[in-house]
């Protein structure tokens, strides 16, 4: 069931993707403050080597009468390390170690390999952190229209631009800690008219990281 | 009057008439070599197909007109897998730089992306259509509240997933998850197992490889623009490809190529090596300029050959040209004998006795390789059946030249102040009879017992010529990519595209019923016929009239006990109501699959077949050819192809062998009128025949179809050596027989040694097992046929010493 579920995500964002991936003819103007902005956040991610940190994920679903918030764990090393977990209510989460990864679901500790590129939802969660992190906007901004909507503290406002990825996301908004040096949370905003908001705590920056948690 | 006395007439005739017949020869020759220019060369490997099955023919046929003879595979490759961006942007650049080739036609480097309809929405669209009967039991099984609970429980976990959101449309629409089993389905079209996707490129797992798939408008045979194709990309290369980055081309194109060059490579070589080394043995042997009269009826003989067969052939192949450094060794046999007896300054009988003395084994010799060399007529192959006709004409033309031109041009060059010069003269030995009957018997029993369990080999890529770095690209993308050049072909036509779908389903259904877990690449499962989908979807709306109500109950029930809302199903219930569009050809296209769906349906003439694509084993071989295999379809695979030409190849050993010893024993009875003088005729024949199969099994090389063309020339030639010993030893010739066989043997084993040179695994062939054929032929000649000869008639003591 796993491999037809894993089949058919990959299917489904094998066109979304692109729009992260891929060239774009996008013109939007940015301005020399936006600019400046951009090169304050990509300042302070220069200093990161790792990150941990604890965050709440409250979603709205309109198909759900109460979802639950739910609580996990995040952990990044530089260049390409990154550990995704919710601990509660359900357990599940994902590793990164550069081209190779492995996933799992539920409490059994069984996990799946997988190679990053083969899976793309991951692959667009995993350069999503990496790019913030690294504070990588050029990669961002062949996906999305980027645009701040404010400066002290941070807050960056993401449109896709491929038309796939338009289906379903209306919007992605980064909210940086004052300090710039990580994100204070994540909000996606999808097509029919539900969120999900991710926000981080105990946020512990270059404090180094056990080897075996990736 | 004697039949051979014939020759002393002609002899005669001529030799008042010399300046004409000089003239009318010479104009002979300058006509063949100016009409050179025009032949044509081909290199098509049909010719060593089989001609005479029809079933067979079309078959090949087919594998000719599929797509893939089209595609150009092209991988970049960036060894250190560190930089996939870099790999993909090159990907990019060098797929927009080719698409100003005007050999190709169109470049895909990963999934279309601007699509009208997503693989999503297909999906879910074609349930009905797809679903088929036994799909539905499954379901009307699992049908229950704990099941229900189960998979919405599970789709639940999956809305905190860092992709819920983007599944909550999915789970309203499809909420007991029946894509899966349209999903499995659509695995069917798998068609490069190891691909994976970055930046919608294929990129294989290690994450060093990115494929590209071109079309090409060139055909497999075209050599020319295949050549010229093959530049272009190459040029694109550089111009777009950095130096970190590798890439690499595979095409049926490829092979054309590669097999020209190295054959006109080859031919160079080749008749460079042998024109050489003949010119060079025979001033060895010679040491007298008239020997040039020899070369000349050689080369003549080679040029009037090509030249007959150019007019008889539309085209003449390559492998037809290597065989002409063979006819130069062979053609020269004949002329040899005749100038050993005439080059006599001192001879105590005019020319004119000579040549009626001299004729009889020279005829005969040159009648029984004609003859034995005629055998290729009657092939299955029409590339032997060519080989033949050119050396049938090289042969005749060659025995012409010996009887009638040779002594007028030996009489008109002799003086009485020339010398003979210094000639090796090689007398047969036959002072220990038993010692050399003895060695050759122990031979023969060793090669008897190494060669029994010589192989056929019927397989084409060995026949071609595969250089070692297009064998290095073959390995380095199956490593990258999986096998995606030995699958068999599996047509299934039809007069329309409906008949070809229902076969199409049958055979699916037939092989995955009977072909266990084996990969099959087939899109029934994905489009089934018109008639197929209409009863897919009368099943399932058949099974949601007694099921809906049922399962909306069960999904409010167990919905609402997990936390969905009551309405969280609804576009799941409306959606059993509509009438689903039938899938199309163009439905799926509309996917961005485009590119493999007119790979997979092929319009032919008025006919439409559909391709299926499964291993090449024995197993499923045996599996299309048993009778209970559907009707309609065509097998086709490069092992069969193999086997076909094993089995012809076999076929046409048996008959060539059989039939070239009655030929020559039915030549040999008349000429010699004594069983005993026959049998030790085939004292060479039977030697190197023997002898190839002990040194060929003893290192395991498998027969082909080019070593059965060279075990009849050994037959031809082995005998011509045997009848001249014979001669010699039977009548006291004073012609210096010895020298001439031995001369006449190495230069055919020169002849044959060049091929050895050759890249070309055909030639190469020719070369090894002839080389190993006349090489053992020449000795039990020389040495044998007159130890046996005084064993056998040991009160005869003119046997020469």
């Amino acid at each position: 069931m796993l491999n037809h579920r894993f089949i058919f995500i990959t299917l489904l964002f094998l066109y979304s993707t692109l729009a992260f991936c891929t060239e774009s003819d996008k013109t939007t103007d940015y301005d020399n403050k936006t600019e400046a902005v951009l090169l304050r956040i990509k300042q302070a991610s220069s200093k990161i080597e790792t990150i941990e940190g604890e965050f709440v994920q409250k979603k709205k679903v309109e198909i759900v009468k109460d979802m639950p918030d739910s609580y996990g764990k995040l952990y990044y090393r530089n260049p390409d390390r990154l550990r995704w977990e919710i601990l509660q209510p359900v357990t599940m989460g994902f590793i990164i170690n550069g081209d190779h990864g492995k996933k799992w679901r539920g409490q059994d500790g069984k996990s799946t390999r997988f190679d990053v590129s083969k899976d793309p939802i991951i692959s667009v969660i995993s350069n999503q952190v990496f790019a913030w992190a690294k504070g990588d906007f050029d990669r961002l901004k062949a996906g999305y229209d980027l645009s701040i909507l404010s400066e002290d503290p941070v807050e960056i406002r993401l449109l896709p631009l491929s038309a796939v990825e338009k289906k379903y996301i209306a919007s992605i908004i980064l909210a940086f800690s004052k300090d710039d040096n990580h994100i204070n949370y994540i909000e996606i905003n999808d097509k029919k008219g539900g969120s999900t908001r991710i926000t981080f705590s105990n946020m512990v920056i270059n404090a180094g990281l056990q080897e075996d948690i990736f | 009057m004697d039949f051979f006395g014939i020759f002393r007439h002609l002899y005669l005739f001529f030799s008042k008439r010399r300046p004409a017949l000089f003239v009318i020869i010479s104009l002979i020759i300058a006509f063949s070599l100016f009409s050179l220019s025009r032949i044509k060369l081909s290199e098509d490997i049909k010719s060593l197909l089989p001609d005479n099955r029809t079933d067979f023919l079309l078959e090949f046929n087919l594998l000719q007109q599929t797509p893939f003879m089209h595609k150009v595979i092209i991988n970049l490759r960036d060894r250190s897998g560190k930089n996939k961006d870099s790999l993909t942007d090159t990907s990019d650049a060098f797929a927009q730089g080719i698409k100003s080739s005007s050999f190709i036609t169109h470049v895909t480097t990963g999934p279309v992306s601007n699509q009208d309809m997503d693989i999503y929405s297909f999906i879910v669209k074609s349930i009905p259509n797809l679903i088929t009967m036994n799909d539905l039991e499954k379901i009307k099984t699992e049908m229950n509240a704990e099941y229900v609970h189960e998979k919405l429980l599970e789709k639940y976990s999956g809305l905190f997933s860092p992709e819920g959101s983007l599944l909550v449309e999915d789970l309203r629409v499809d909420p007991l998850d029946f894509k899966s089993l349209i999903l499995k389905k659509l695995a069917s079209l798998n068609i490069i197992p190891e691909a994976t996707l970055k930046n919608n490129h294929f990129i294989d797992r290690s994450g060093s490889n990115v494929l590209l798939i071109a079309d090409t408008s060139v055909d497999v045979t075209d050599t020319l623009n295949a050549e010229k194709m093959l530049a272009d990309l190459e040029a694109i290369k550089e111009k777009t490809v950095p130096d970190n980055i590798e890439m690499y081309i595979l095409s049926p194109q490829s092979y054309t190529v590669t097999n020209a060059r190295a054959i006109k490579k080859d031919l160079f070589v080749v008749l460079s090596i042998s024109s050489l080394s003949l010119i060079i043995l025979f001033f060895l042997f010679l040491k007298n300029w008239r020997a040039c009269f020899i070369l000349l009826i050689s080369f003549s003989s080679f040029t009037i050959a090509l030249v007959g067969v150019s007019m008889i052939y539309q085209t003449v192949s390559a492998i037809t040209i290597g065989f002409g450094s063979v006819l130069l060794g062979l053609s020269d046999d004949l002329s040899l004998h005749v100038y050993f007896a005439l080059r006599k300054e001192d001879r105590k009988h005019d020319a004119s006795l000579i040549m009626s003395e001299v004729s009889r084994p020279v005829l005969y010799g040159g009648l029984i390789v004609i003859c034995s060399i005629s055998l290729l007529l009657f092939s299955d192959l029409p590339g032997q059946r060519q080989l033949g006709t050119f050396s049938i004409i090289g042969v005749l033309t060659s025995l012409a030249f010996t009887l009638v031109l040779l002594p007028q041009m030996m009489e008109a060059s002799a003086s009485k102040n020339t010398k003979p010069g210094n000639i090796l003269i090689i007398k047969g030995k036959a002072g220990r009879p038993m010692l050399f009957i003895s060695l050759w018997i122990i031979l023969l029993a060793a090669c008897l017992w190494s060669g029994r369990q010589i192989s056929f080999n019927g397989d084409l890529n060995k026949l071609n010529y595969r250089s070692d770095a297009l064998k290095d690209i073959e390995r380095d993308i199956k490593n990258a990519w999986g096998d995606l050049q030995s699958k068999a072909m599996i047509f299934s036509e039809g007069d329309d595209l409906e008949s070809a779908l229902r076969v199409n389903e049958r055979l699916f259904q037939y092989l995955t019923e009977n072909s266990g877990s084996q990969a099959v690449i087939s899109i029934a499962p994905v489009l089934p016929s018109t008639e197929t989908q209409k009863t897919n979807i009368a099943a399932w709306n058949s099974f949601w009239e007694s099921n809906k109500n049922r399962v909306r109950d069960l999904l409010d029930k167990e919905g609402s006990s997990i936390g969905f809302t009551g309405d969280a199903f609804d576009p799941f219930i409306k959606g059993l109501d509509e009438s689903p569009a039938l899938i199309t050809p163009e439905t799926i296209k509309k996917t961005g699959m485009t590119a493999l769906i007119d790979s997979l349906i092929i319009p032919y003439n008025d006919k439409i077949r559909i391709l299926t694509l499964t291993p090449d084993n024995d197993s499923l071989r045996a599996l299309l050819k048993s009778p209970d295999s559907p009707d309609g379809v065509r097998f086709i695979s490069q092992g069969y192809i193999g086997e076909m030409i094993r089995k012809t190849v076999g076929h046409d050993f048996v008959r060539f062998i059989i039939g070239a010893l009655a030929v020559i024993l039915l030549l040999l009875i008349p000429l010699f009128r004594d069983i005993k003088k026959v049998i030790l005729s085939m004292v060479p024949v039977v030697t190197g025949i023997v002898f190839m199969f002990g040194v060929m099994g003893f290192f395991n090389i498998a027969f082909n179809i080019f070593n059965v063309i060279s075990s009849i020339l050994i037959i031809g030639l082995g005998i011509d050596y045997g009848i001249f010993m014979v001669c010699r030893c039977s009548e006291d010739y004073e012609h210096d027989t010895d020298t001439a066989v031995l001369l006449s043997g190495l230069t055919t084993v020169t002849g044959f040694g060049a091929l050895v040179f050759a890249q070309h695994p055909a030639l190469h062939s020719i070369g090894i097992t002839v080389l190993l054929g006349i090489g053992a032929a020449i000795p039990s000649a020389i040495y044998v046929i007159p130890a046996l000869y005084r064993y056998f008639d040991r009160s005869n003591t003119e046997v020469k010493l």
